[in-house]
């Protein structure tokens, strides 16, 4: 199972005399204060030495001594003789084959695999005389009750969301999945934090292809340690400079149901309720799990305001520069007199002026989620109220600027759903300054420049803009407008999935039987 | 890494940041008048103050009134510049006003100026000055409403108001219409009605009834660029039908010599058809429409009635076609209707041979006109008793 961790030629062999195996454990742990042992003579053959180990809060200890201890210090002298034909048999075999009733046991063979289990919250037994070990799967670790998904909100649909342990996240899948073809392939990624790491996908609809770059490039990540799925992310990301999230992450365990069925891959990173996603496309970062627990026509349209955000939050600050500075011909001209009025009195430049604004903003922004849960109310005040209130009276910003830095606030929030929303900020000051200086012709080859730029992307070596660049017919029924669910009989074909028909035919059943 | 910095300063070095301007700079010209001197040109530019349509009405006026003199239009252009701290800025121009004397010399030169490289929007409408200088239209305050954006500009609400007699054409058209030689230029009149010299005082708008006023009620004929003459009320309206340019037209004529008949169209279909061996045009006017006045006793229940008032309109429309159809042959010897265009339309080749004889061709085409009126709308009273 453990593929990173179990393969290095000198591991160090276990010892024969139990004392010096306990010793050199509390050496090399530091004999630190949660490190159970318990030693004790096993009433069989010739009162045997042996130890049962574990990590005090990662295991379960009340299920360790029902299972483990009480078995080997109190049942089993009481069974003997009974069973005469397991006298030949070695303590040690006994305890595996017969004795220790725990589902998921296995031999170990030397010390990396004794504390690669021990610290992942396993109990170890180690018996006098033996150089194998027994270790036991018994994690009792406190872990988080599933509450709601705090970051991609719906108003329909299920409420649970993952946990950050990989475990009760696999639990979820399958329980949403119960189909024989679900597969988990586990990983190992960080010398020292050691920490788990499942690809998911379904075999048989996944195109292999996206498995196999997953797992090279998780393979291929040498780093000490990750701390959540964002670092894990961002290391397996196809290779170029862009502030556009090529991979995705979700906590929505129906979200990940749903790309899993599509024909993707997903990464569960334990630690973390995020799971990542891949391949991700662009239309994605506008997808939103609401849309498709909506009447079509209904959600299409949701989705084309996403759409429209998207392009407000990028392009509003630059067009106003751009339009006040060099255009004045393009506004209308009531509106134009209303700006000369307001601004009138201002003493910046409308560059400067913006940039107060959206920078004003974005410290807000900053604040509001930094800030400690308690002192929520006296920020709003301060930041909304007195500060919007007096930059303009102080004839710091006019009114207008302040419409368009609050406009595009808000729909940074729509965006806000998906990792989009940061790139959408980027881009924004980008297309200030480009407008600032170049006006509408510098926005307009921004524009081209970006379009360009999106299109030079990939995510799991597939196109980042497909279904439209490449273009598919197809796939559109889930691009700007979505399609109802009954229409929607075959699989994105961009991802070319093994299956392509969601509905599996009889033809295919037989094959399938054959 | 080192091509990106530099490709990044090019965005602070080379900008076009000269092209720069900070809006509070602008002083937005939203009309000129254009008159001849004997240096040149004087041009006349009325600048908003955006104060005043923002809403703070403190003691200024709505706009003022700056003048430049200079021997082409643009150097006239040029001299506004000396006279205000603002940047004279002309793309948000509504109106150009030519005075009869230099619209009769020709408006090419006002053409050129405006479309060639000065930034003006072509949505601009030009007006001839009747009876007053170009600098004196520009020079009256008009009471407006008090909503920002009619009393924006003194100007551009003359053609808001003006009914069956208006006409819409940006610089583009008027620029095809004086090339075109199978059609020639129309365009509004302006003049001013009541004291001239009160038009500029502040008193002007804030009497209820202002001493001086607009007023647009008739069309200035042009024979490529140049001005040939006026079309009253009546010949304007006439026109329009002819040409189908507004949307609603107004017939009253008076039976017996007292009783008024109001007719309202509000579908119009003219057909032109010319035979130049004979050299006759065949006009086909058909309007259908709602009666407006009706003084006359007659029982309108009766559709025969009905066809009587109608020929008493038909009359008079006829009337008052073959009167504009007149003036537009013998007095004004311009093509007003387009009928050389029509021409082309039908036969290409033909038009190709009397091309550049249609100006001594045109005048001595005889019109034939027929009328037919139809009332299809006598209104919820159908008898007055």
């Amino acid at each position: 199972m453990n593929e990173a961790g179990s393969h290095e030629p000198q591991a160090p062999k276990l010892n024969k005399e139990l004392k010096k195996n306990i010793q050199a454990i509390q050496e090399t742990l530091g004999n630190p204060s949660d490190l159970m042992i318990r030693e004790f003579k096993c009433h069989n053959n010739n009162n045997i030495s042996c130890a049962v180990i574990g990590i005090d809060g990662l295991v379960d200890s009340n299920q360790a001594e029902d299972f483990i201890i009480k078995i080997m210090m109190v049942d089993m002298p009481l069974l003997e003789g009974q069973g005469d034909s397991k006298q030949e048999e070695t303590t040690f075999n006994l305890l595996y084959q017969f004795r220790l009733s725990m589902i998921d046991t296995k031999i170990g063979q030397n010390f990396d695999d004794l504390y690669s289990n021990l610290l992942s919250g396993h109990i170890i037994v180690l018996v006098d005389g033996e150089q194998q070990l027994l270790m036991m799967d018994c994690k009792g670790y406190m872990i988080r009750s599933t509450g709601e998904p705090t970051t991609d909100n719906s108003i329909r649909g299920p409420k649970d969301c993952f946990v950050e342990n990989l475990r009760t996240n696999t639990a979820m899948l399958r329980k949403r999945i119960k189909d024989k073809r679900l597969r988990f392939d586990s990983y190992i990624v960080g010398e020292v934090t050691q920490t788990d790491v499942a690809i998911v996908y379904i075999d048989g609809i996944v195109n292999p292809e996206f498995v196999k770059t997953a797992k090279e490039r998780i393979q291929n990540v040498k780093i000490d340690g990750i701390c959540d799925s964002s670092q894990l992310l961002m290391l397996i990301e196809d290779k170029f400079t862009t502030f556009f999230p090529r991979l995705l992450s979700n906590e929505r365990p129906d979200k990940i149901t749903a790309e899993l069925l599509e024909g993707r891959v997903a990464i569960i990173v334990d630690g973390s309720p995020f799971v990542i996603i891949g391949p991700a496309s662009f239309n994605m970062l506008f997808q939103a799990v609401d849309d498709y627990y909506s009447r079509p026509v209904i959600a299409s349209f949701q989705r084309l305001i996403r759409y429209l955000a998207f392009i407000i939050v990028i392009l509003t600050p630059a067009l106003y520069i751009a339009l006040s500075t060099y255009h004045q011909e393009m506004i209308p001209t009531v509106l134009l007199l209303t700006i000369i009025n307001q601004r009138s009195a201002n003493p910046f430049p409308t560059l400067i002026e913006t940039l107060i604004i959206v920078i004003l903003f974005e410290i807000l922004r900053e604040a509001a989620v930094r800030k400690p849960k308690g002192i929520g109310d006296s920020m709003t005040i301060v930041g909304s109220l007195i500060i919007g209130q007096t930059i303009v009276q102080a004839g710091l910003v006019s009114y207008i600027v302040v419409i368009i830095g609050a406009l595009t606030a808000v729909c940074t929030f729509v965006i806000s759903g998906s990792r989009l929303y940061n790139s959408a900020r980027i881009l924004s000051l980008i297309f200030i300054v480009v407008g600032a200086s170049f006006g509408l012709f510098g926005i307009m080859v921004g524009c081209l420049l970006l379009i360009l730029h999106l299109c030079s992307l990939s995510s799991f070596n597939q196109a980042y803009m497909a279904p439209v660049a490449p273009f598919n017919l197809h796939d559109q029924e889930d691009q700007f407008v979505i399609f109802p669910l009954s229409w929607m009989k075959k699989r994105p074909k961009m991802l070319n999935p093994q299956n392509v028909i969601r509905e599996i035919d009889e033809s295919q059943l037989q094959e399938e039987q054959q | 890494m080192k091509k990106v910095i530099l490709f990044c300063a090019c965005f602070f070095i080379l900008t076009g940041c000269g092209n720069k301007i900070e809006i509070p700079s602008l002083g937005i010209v939203s009309g000129i008048g254009i008159d001849k001197t004997e240096k040149g040109f004087l041009i006349t530019a009325q600048i908003v103050n955006p104060d005043y349509v923002a809403g703070n009405k403190t003691n200024k006026l709505p706009v003022f009134v700056i003048q430049g003199e200079g021997e082409s239009i643009f150097q006239a252009y040029r001299m506004l510049n000396t006279l205000t701290t603002k940047v004279v800025f002309l793309p948000h121009l509504d109106v150009m006003v030519v005075s009869e004397e230099l619209a009769k010399e020709g408006i090419n030169d006002i053409l050129d100026f405006a479309l060639r490289n000065v930034k003006i929007r072509p949505d601009v409408n030009i007006l001839v000055a009747k009876d007053v200088t170009a600098a004196d239209v520009m020079q009256v305050l008009d009471a407006g409403t008090t909503i920002p954006d009619q009393e924006l500009n003194t100007i551009s609400g003359i053609c808001a108001s003006c009914e069956s007699v208006k006409l819409s054409k940006n610089l583009y058209d008027v620029a095809n219409l004086i090339q075109k030689k199978g059609a020639n230029l129309v365009v509004n009149a302006v003049t001013i009605t009541g004291d001239v010299a009160m038009g500029a005082e502040e008193k002007n708008i804030e009497l209820i009834n202002s001493p001086a006023k607009l007023e647009t009620k008739e069309l200035a004929a042009f024979n490529e660029d140049k001005f040939v003459g006026f079309l009253n009320y009546q010949e304007s309206k006439a026109y329009n039908i002819m040409n189908g340019e507004s949307r609603k037209y107004v017939i009253s004529t008076k039976v017996e010599d007292k009783y008024l008949i109001t007719f309202e169209a509000r579908k119009n279909k003219v057909e032109i058809k010319t035979d130049l061996d004979q050299k006759k045009i065949t006009v086909n006017c058909e309007l259908t429409g709602a009666l407006m006045d009706m003084t006359y006793p007659i029982d309108l229940e009766d559709p025969l009635n009905i066809k009587k008032v109608a020929t008493y309109l038909e009359e008079q429309l006829k009337k008052e076609l073959i009167e504009i159809t007149t003036k537009s042959t013998d007095e004004l010897k311009t093509d007003l209707f387009s009928v050389g265009d029509k021409i082309y339309h039908e036969d290409p080749k033909k038009w190709k041979e009397i091309e550049s004889d249609w100006k001594t061709i045109y005048p001595e085409l005889t019109y034939d006109i027929t009328v037919k009126v139809t009332i299809n709308d006598v209104g919820d009273i159908t008898n007055l008793k």
